[in-house]
């Protein structure tokens, strides 16, 4: 199976240029005395990362758990890689997907090293293998081995305790990883940091990645595509712009509330709005790289209607207009 | 999808494992029905000689076949039903064992004894077992007939031939005697050593100075009973043989004041010198209040040794000391829980409101932790009751008396006559209180 | 993890020391001797002390492995969904049984199983079996939900995950369970010889029939220290088997 999923995406050829990894078909779940799912029709590519989003008890938690088969469907069927989740082997299945949880659930018997290596100890690789894999997926995300390896959950921080959650989901090298809520726990300074980190990861290992989370602005941030759920359904299922730009239903608009503006700009990239440098050189400047909703936040700290661009040795090369920004803004509305 | 569509059950790993029958109410059928394959009754010739194992089935009679047909009944039955069944059950089985005695003891000279054999203990078991299923299902009321059913044999006199019963009636006086005895050195035990350990639990809160009375507590637990009465008889031996009452009583009362001047200057002596006060205190005290309580009477006798004021090598003051300092664990670890475990918020409030240190205490703190005190109150009263049996040993009496002489004479009736009871009062009073715990919880709003 | 082994010599050291204490009969006679001069015999002179000393220890040891044995099957198949229909009645049974004195349950197994040490071993470990079941269901039962959820989406099939995840996490509770059973079970043997069973409480009962304090004291002295010890070897045992843990 992870043969398969291996394939480049470029060898499958669909409409879309894409290969789909997971597929909702219909999902069901009922329990005695309501529906956590009421009908989940979804697609996600391989080599994207989807959020779950919406609010509590909109049932993202569980449409995420039937993937890997912790919850079953009362109806529907969840294809992963074509295949009909239930007729695969439950614990197979299972070891073949990256497994990130807001609680982490690091085992605390055992080692930071220990933990990391679950997988492939389960997967029955080799100790020279497994061990090296580790370490080298500790160093991944940012813990050193040589310091960490040997330690036990109870002497990590949050921040720590998570990133060794991610380093034993990545471990054994899963297609795709499920991860539920995996920043929630963390102080938002750290939240932050983490987020940046997988998606520097990500940038690299391009995992089909299903993320759930509450948190707008989160979602916005990582996403390839958001899926907005409420009571049990999809409410729009687009990329972050256009679920910004053009909400679908007034629950839509309703839960992106005021700070569209905002998350718009944060998705908007620098580079379009940049005009030449005038006569005079803006008093304060930000990265090139920047996206559009820096610029706006240095606006309105420093105030005034211009700020310069920089290009990466510190100099400044160019400016954005406040206007330009506020109209990126309110595009396509 | 059509929304009227049954989705085929999944079997997945949150899901509880669903037997058809009641697996618990089987599983009494199957001890009963097992039992009725064992011997019930062991007759002798007289209450110490070995004697011969007895069945059911082979004396000519019906009744096993009914109570075999009622155990089916009870295995395929639930609740109210059941528990009216298991009723019927005891009845029978009851009957059974009284009649086979009368069966195996008619034409047999008067020391003959039916003793009880693994069949009829088996049987109990099973309707522990059964009125367990009927209870889950059915409530209170399904445990209605079996009090119906006891009385009804008692009163029938079911049970009159059998072993226990007659050792019974002919110890009644004797075991009347000691039943008090028992319960006399059980409660005065329990009543000293909540006197004793209540403070201590106290003191154990407060700070650094008092830390070692919590590991002194289980480390008097570890030693197994027995070896602390062994310990303790000669010591007391030595006491109460060189020590006259009113030296004791002029040590005592001296020693106090001079606790009292050390404290300020030297507080490790002054606590040595209180905690052997406390000791030669608790001695004192133990043996006149067991006289105050217990069958003995009470004996001070000035100018004389403490022999003479009932405190002895053997007896009652060893063991009293001994069972006293026992129950001193759970009593102090509780108390040390129950303060401990007072929420910071409530203290809080109370100082804000300008409570002292002592209202506070005595508003706040104490019946905050008074549900968990009288858990420990529970746990000293069932393992004093318990280990009072071995007190025996050093001819303090009580139950334990029976024990003893049936083991030595090799009369297990007699045994019985002694442990039955024991167990009896040890379930009753962790009964009793377990429920004064839960109805000071309810009216404390804490459940 | 490797200091914490290293402690464990010292207990090695101390029950060494221990036996070899016990096995000095000459030196026990002349304490004894000159604590009661008024004794003919201060010393029980029927059996060593060592030899009953490892009596008693191996009632103890022979009780308690039968309360492993069949204890912690029991606590782990109550607390599987196959057997959780049986759970409350364990649960209740546990809580009953621990409310029957020991030494009643030793005297109980007379009728049933006879006079001997046999008897008083399937006895003590009757009784013993109780705080094992009770530490068992709870140690099973209070596992930390998102570890558990944590071990299956990773894949450990509910064996491997009742193996690899459950019973280590589970073993503190487990262990104090066990050093419960094992204290109670050391000292309820010490009434072991009413009933036939031999062991350290020989010399105590023999002493106070015949009022020998001298017997009584070598009994009750030796008890209380293999008491003692056993216990600080177990919460040794406990710290070194679960590093993991501050």
């Amino acid at each position: 199976m992870t043969g398969r999923l291996e394939q480049a995406p470029s060898e499958v050829a669909e409409p879309g240029g894409q290969f789909t990894a997971i597929r909702f078909e219909n999902v069901v779940k009922r329990y005695t005395d309501f529906e956590a799912l009421r009908g989940v029709n979804l697609e996600v590519s391989r080599g994207q990362l989807v959020t779950l989003l919406g609010p509590s008890g909109c049932g993202k938690t569980t449409l995420l758990r039937t993937v890997n088969r912790l919850i079953e469907p009362s109806q529907g069927t969840v294809y992963l890689n074509g295949q009909d989740v239930e007729k695969l082997d439950q614990v197979g299945l299972r070891r073949g997907i990256g497994y990130v949880i807001q609680s982490i659930g690091l085992f605390p018997h055992m080692t930071v090293l220990e933990n990391t290596l679950v997988v492939p100890r389960l997967l029955g690789w080799d100790r020279a293998k497994r061990g090296a894999r580790a370490r080298e997926m500790l160093a991944l995300v940012g813990l050193e081995p040589a310091t960490y390896a040997s330690r036990y959950p109870r002497e990590l921080s949050g921040g720590q305790a998570q990133r060794v959650g991610l380093a034993r989901a990545l471990c054994a090298d899963p297609p795709v990883l499920l991860m539920d809520e995996p920043f929630g726990a963390v102080d938002p300074p750290t939240r932050e940091r983490l987020q940046d980190e997988f998606l520097r990861l990500q940038g690299e290992l391009k995992k089909t990645v299903l993320f759930v989370t509450h948190d707008l602005e989160e979602a916005v941030k990582i996403s390839d595509r958001i899926c907005l759920m409420n009571i049990g359904q999809v409410e729009q299922y687009d990329t972050p712009a256009e679920l910004l730009g053009r909400p679908k239903t007034e629950f839509v608009r309703s839960f992106l509330g005021p700070s569209r503006t905002l998350l718009r700009l944060s998705r908007v990239p620098l580079d379009g709005l940049v005009e030449p440098l005038g006569v005079r050189v803006p008093p304060f400047s930000v990265a090139q790289t920047a996206m559009a909703r820096d610029a706006f936040s240095s606006l309105l700290a420093h105030g005034g209607r211009v700020v310069g661009v920089r290009d990466e040795r510190g100099k400044v090369v160019g400016m954005v207009r406040l206007e330009s920004l506020l109209q990126a803004a309110s595009e396509d509305e | 999808m059509a929304p009227t569509l049954n989705p085929p059950p999944r079997q997945g790993e949150g899901h509880r494992f669903r037997w058809r029958l009641q697996p618990i109410a089987l599983l009494a059928a199957g001890l009963g029905l097992v039992a009725l394959l064992l011997p019930w009754l062991e007759v002798k010739s007289s209450r110490i000689a070995g004697g011969t194992f007895q069945g059911v089935w082979g004396w000519g009679s019906v009744w096993p076949l009914g109570l075999a047909l009622l155990w089916l009944l009870v295995a395929i039955t639930k609740g109210r039903l059941q528990g009216l069944l298991l009723g019927f059950s005891v009845l029978a089985w009851g009957l059974l064992a009284g009649q086979e005695a009368a069966h195996f003891l008619q034409g047999q000279s008067e020391s003959a004894r039916a003793s009880l054999a693994v069949g009829f203990w088996l049987s109990l078991l099973a309707f522990y077992v059964g009125f367990f299923a009927a209870y889950r299902q059915g409530g209170l009321v399904s445990l209605v007939s079996l009090p119906v059913a006891l009385a009804v044999l008692i009163v029938l006199g079911a049970f009159n031939q059998l072993g226990p019963i007659m050792e019974l009636a002919s110890w009644r006086d004797q075991f009347v005697a000691e039943l008090w005895r028992h319960l006399a050195l059980a409660l005065t035990a329990v009543i000293l050593s909540v006197v004793v350990g209540l403070p201590l639990g106290v003191l154990a809160t407060r700070g650094a100075a008092f830390a070692w009375i919590l590991p002194v507590t289980g480390f008097l637990q570890t030693i197994p009973s027995l070896a602390l009465f062994g310990l303790l008889l000669p010591v007391l031996a030595t006491l109460s043989q060189g020590v006259r009452l009113e030296v004791a009583l002029a040590v005592l009362g001296v020693g106090l004041l001079a606790t009292r001047l050390l404290w300020a200057a030297q507080g490790g002596l002054a606590l040595l010198v209180a905690l052997s006060l406390g000791l030669l205190a608790l001695i004192l005290g133990g043996v006149w209040l067991y006289g105050l309580l217990g069958p003995d009477g009470l004996h001070i006798a000035l100018n004389a040794p403490l022999s003479e004021s009932g405190v002895r090598g053997i007896g009652a003051a060893p063991a009293l000391l001994a069972l006293t300092l026992y129950a001193l664990l759970p009593v102090v670890l509780n108390v040390y829980t129950g303060l401990r475990g007072v929420p910071e918020a409530a203290k809080d409030a109370g100082r804000g409101m300008g409570m002292s240190p002592r209202q506070l205490f005595w508003r706040v703190e104490f019946p905050l932790a008074l549900p968990l005190i009288l858990e420990g109150l529970r746990g000293a009263a069932s393992l004093t009751i318990g280990i009072t049996t071995v007190a025996a040993l050093i001819g303090a009496g009580g139950l334990g008396f029976f024990v003893l002489r049936g083991v030595e004479s090799g009369a297990n009736d007699m045994v019985l006559l002694g442990a039955i009871p024991v167990i009896g009062l040890a379930l009753v009073v962790d009964t009793g209180l377990r429920l004064a715990g839960l109805g000071l919880r309810r009216r404390l709003g804490i459940v | 993890m490797q200091s914490a082994w290293g402690k464990l010599w010292l207990v090695g050291l101390l029950w060494a020391g221990l036996f070899g204490l016990f096995a000095q009969q000459a030196l026990w006679g002349h304490i004894l001797s000159a604590l009661f001069p008024s004794a003919q015999t201060p010393l029980f002179d029927r059996e060593t002390l060592l030899s009953l000393s490892l009596q008693h220890l191996g009632i103890t040891v022979a009780a308690g492995l039968l309360v492993i044995l069949i204890g912690l099957p029991l606590a782990i198949f109550a607390t599987r969904p196959l057997g959780a229909a049986f759970r409350p009645l364990l649960e209740s049974s546990v809580a009953i049984g621990q409310t029957f004195p020991p030494v009643a349950v030793l005297v109980l197994a007379l009728p049933i199983f006879g006079f001997g040490s046999t008897g008083a071993v399937l006895a003590l470990f009757l009784y013993g079996l109780l705080p094992v079941v009770r530490g068992g269901l709870e140690a099973f039962s209070a596992l930390p939900a998102d570890v558990l959820e944590a071990a299956s989406g990773m894949g450990y099939s509910p064996t491997q995950r009742l193996w690899r995840v459950e019973f280590p996490l589970a073993l503190p509770v487990l262990l104090a369970g066990i050093r419960a059973s094992l204290v109670l079970i050391l000292a309820t043997a010490t009434v072991a010889p009413l009933v036939g069973g031999g062991g350290l409480g020989t010399p105590i009962v023999a002493g106070l029939a015949v009022s020998n304090l001298g017997f009584v004291t070598e009994g009750a002295v030796s008890v209380a220290l293999l008491a003692l010890l056993t216990d600080w070897t177990l919460t040794r045992l406990e710290a070194v088997l679960t590093p993991w843990r501050s």
